[in-house]
């Protein structure tokens, strides 16, 4: 279980930084210290189900985001979450298989 | 067993039966070629795992991956191949090995597609009374992780 609540923890910090909020604020948000959310974070403390989805809707995701083992889903065709790094691995894949067709 | 579960073990299993023979583990890059799709190792950015491209006749995979890793990705896409998912559309994601728990049923269903081809359930039970539940072992046996074959030792009740 342990490996999980550090996988979760990891995604929930992830997240957090990404949206430029300390651990202070979520921890206000959800009745917790700055350190409690720094112990989910750090997987030392699991997160109940109740705390998960306040924290996805918090943020703005479904609980399940959360739940993928700290990756998440991309789709080219949907554009959605699809960052500049992966757009631009996924057009040298391409540009690389029309060589390897041309030789 | 609901009927999808059921549904993807029978596919998955007639794709081993198509290529796979008995051996272990199973030569899943084999059993891709059988269908047609070629893996393509490729440097990708990290976070991509690995990609069909339908059209093309293509999975392409991380090459800096664990070969572990890989070859779930490559089971993983396969599954979307013969699922008949993204019908005419190109699916890119990323794929990883311990998440069970994918919102996206597409993905649950080719992870599902990955953990029956790779640990078929004859070869999972046979192997597990020759060698009893030593999870390290069987992990190499299927060159599968140690968290899907205990998923699947779970999902097929040996534990």
């Amino acid at each position: 279980m342990k490996e999980i609540s550090q996988k979760i923890g990891q995604k929930i910090k992830e997240v957090r930084e990404e949206k430029g909020i300390t651990q202070k604020q979520l921890g206000e948000y959800l009745g917790y210290s700055a350190m409690g959310v720094s112990y989910f974070e750090q997987g030392v403390r699991e997160v109940k189900v109740s705390d998960l989805q306040k924290i996805a809707s918090f943020f703005g995701k479904e609980p399940s985001f959360f739940l993928s083992a700290g990756l998440t889903i991309f789709r080219a065709d949907k554009n959605s979450g699809t960052d500049m790094e992966t757009s631009k691995s996924l057009s040298d894949f391409d540009k690389f298989l029309a060589r390897r067709k041309q030789k | 067993m609901n009927s999808q579960i059921k549904y993807i073990e029978k596919i998955s299993s007639q794709a081993l039966q198509k290529a796979g023979g008995s051996d272990l583990p199973v030569p899943v890059e084999k059993i891709a070629g059988a269908f047609g799709l070629e893996v393509v190792e490729f440097a990708f950015h990290n976070k991509i795992s690995g990609l069909l491209k339908k059209e093309q006749g293509v999975i392409g995979v991380n090459q800096t991956h664990h070969p572990v890793r890989k070859r779930f990705t490559i089971a993983h896409e396969l599954g979307h191949f013969l699922l008949g998912h993204g019908l005419g559309e190109e699916i890119q994601e990323e794929t990883i090995d311990d998440s069970f728990d994918k919102s996206h049923p597409q993905e649950r269903e080719a992870n599902q597609f990955a953990s029956c081809l790779l640990m078929p359930r004859e070869f999972v039970k046979k192997e597990v009374n020759k060698n009893s539940l030593d999870i390290e072992k069987l992990s190499k046996t299927f060159g599968v992780s140690k968290q899907a074959i205990t998923i699947r030792l779970l999902e097929l009740k040996l534990i």
